[in-house]
């Protein structure tokens, strides 16, 4: 193994590592935690699992990306139904479910073409779009509307941040990694060991932070 | 990069937001100021208006009949025919008593004797027996609990819009009768005026103060500023009410 090999294995360890502090956070203040916020405590708990099972699995060679086939679909709708929950209080944003079984069927599609056994990065990539579009509908909208008072003590504006940060990061990621993985496989190590590595930390924090920030002033 | 270029944009919303929020309040502050403004402009206009009023009453009719009275003081000086000069003294006498009545009608205007002696609600019961003698409406007051305002200046100033508003209506609403009802509403004097005249909301009202040329309808409008109250015209399928609420302090 090389240096590069262990700096890889110890940044993705500590990725993995930092999926625990949202969770962790969002225990100490569950009982501040609105609706939609208690949606991405779900999220957040169901990723937790998802790591230890995959990790277990990779760790025995064990294939294990039918797994995120249906964390994609699970995410995807809790974090539609997050925003939804924001945006329904100031207009009709209905579009936002429409779209939620239309992304199945996508999934559904790419699983039919692709299988169980092949990483789902058609689905991932559409999710990116979706939810970056989203991050960023939200981030024009609070801008136009100057809704806040102070934008960086809203935890809305921390969860948003976290979303478009690792959603929009590793949207190319998503998009060529199966192709990666048949052509090039240092490269796959090398992109999912550092770029998404960083993104996960970060989005991480940020979740993390927004949690904390949904505390009373 | 890309994500650089991510962190970059999130710190640039940031930075935009709190510009954006920074030039709104700026807005605001200085919308608030121009409000200021113009409701002192309007305050002033309104005093200097009824000091013009006061002096003309004063230069057209007591003025006039002092210059009269000089006049037959003059003939008197010079007459020597008794009933003459009883007639002189007589008129004179008229003349001096329509000059004191008219200068206690001038400072009964300012300060009502009623008001300052007896309250809001006494003040308001005598202007509404004036209206009814003029036969301009049939107006009745309602007024469950005694209300007392402390503030006196405050409570010749609710005096002066009550009036103001009474006007107002018999003059454009033209309704034939009226009824006034006098309370409190959660330490606020709430009074309603009930009418069935012709309707208008609060928004024609104010579009039609900002247009007016006259200042009944600016007077109305800088009381409230001045008090700090609400007042609302609305309307149902029978009567139109206009509503004030005012602060006790």
């Amino acid at each position: 193994m090389t240096v590069d090999d262990n700096f890889f294995k110890v940044l993705r360890g500590i990725s993995v590592y930092t999926t625990f502090i949202p969770l962790v956070v969002a225990l100490i203040v569950n009982k501040y935690l609105k609706a939609e916020y208690k949606l991405l405590f779900i999220y957040v708990a169901i990723a937790i699992i998802v790591e230890i099972l995959t990790t277990y699995l990779n760790d025995r060679a064990i294939n294990n990306f039918f797994i995120f086939r249906f964390f994609s679909l699970v995410e995807f709708t809790l974090f539609s139904l997050f925003y939804y929950s924001f945006f329904r209080k100031y207009f009709n944003s209905i579009i936002i479910l429409c779209i939620i079984p239309i992304f199945a069927a996508v999934a559904f599609v790419d699983y039919k073409i692709n299988g169980l056994n092949e990483m789902d990065s058609f689905t991932t990539s559409v999710e990116c779009i979706l939810l970056g579009a989203y991050s960023l509908y939200l981030f024009y909208f609070v801008l136009q509307r100057l809704i806040f008072k102070n934008l960086l003590s809203e935890p809305i504006f921390w969860i948003n941040s976290a979303v478009l940060l690792y959603f929009a990061g590793d949207l190319l990621l998503f998009l060529f990694s199966n192709d990666l993985l048949k052509t090039d496989i240092k490269k796959h190590e090398f992109l999912w060991g550092f770029i998404h590595s960083f993104c996960n930390m970060f989005y991480n924090v940020f979740l993390a932070v927004g949690f904390w920030k949904t505390r009373p002033r | 990069m890309g994500i650089l270029f991510l962190v970059f944009f999130i710190i640039l919303i940031v930075l935009l937001y709190q510009k954006r929020m920074q030039a709104a309040k700026t807005e605001l502050a200085t919308s608030e100021k121009d409000h200021q403004k113009k409701l002192l402009d309007a305050s002033l206009e309104v005093a200097e208006q009824e000091r013009q009023k006061i002096a003309v009453n004063i230069h057209d009719e007591v003025g006039l009949n002092l210059s009269i009275l000089k006049i037959n003081l003059n003939k008197l000086i010079n007459s020597r025919d008794k009933e003459v000069m009883d007639g002189i003294v007589s008129t004179s006498y008229a003349l001096i008593d329509d000059s004191i009545e008219i200068v206690r009608g001038i400072y009964n205007d300012i300060r009502p004797k009623t008001l300052i002696t007896m309250g809001l609600v006494a003040a308001i019961r005598e202007l509404v027996r004036e209206i009814n003698i003029s036969g301009a409406a049939e107006v009745s007051v309602f007024c469950h609990k005694e209300v007392s305002i402390h503030d006196k200046s405050r409570e010749l100033q609710l005096h002066r819009l009550i009036k103001e508003v009474l006007n107002n209506t018999l003059r454009h609403a033209k309704p034939s009768f009226i009824e006034i009802n006098i309370e409190n509403i959660e330490n606020k004097l709430g009074v309603s005026i009930l009418h069935n005249g012709m309707k208008i909301t609060t928004e024609k009202i104010k579009e039609l103060a900002e247009k007016s040329k006259g200042l009944g309808l600016k007077s109305i409008f800088t009381r409230i500023g001045l008090l700090e109250a609400d007042i609302a015209f609305t309307a149902d399928r029978e009567k139109a009410k206009v509503h004030i609420t005012c602060p006790y302090v």
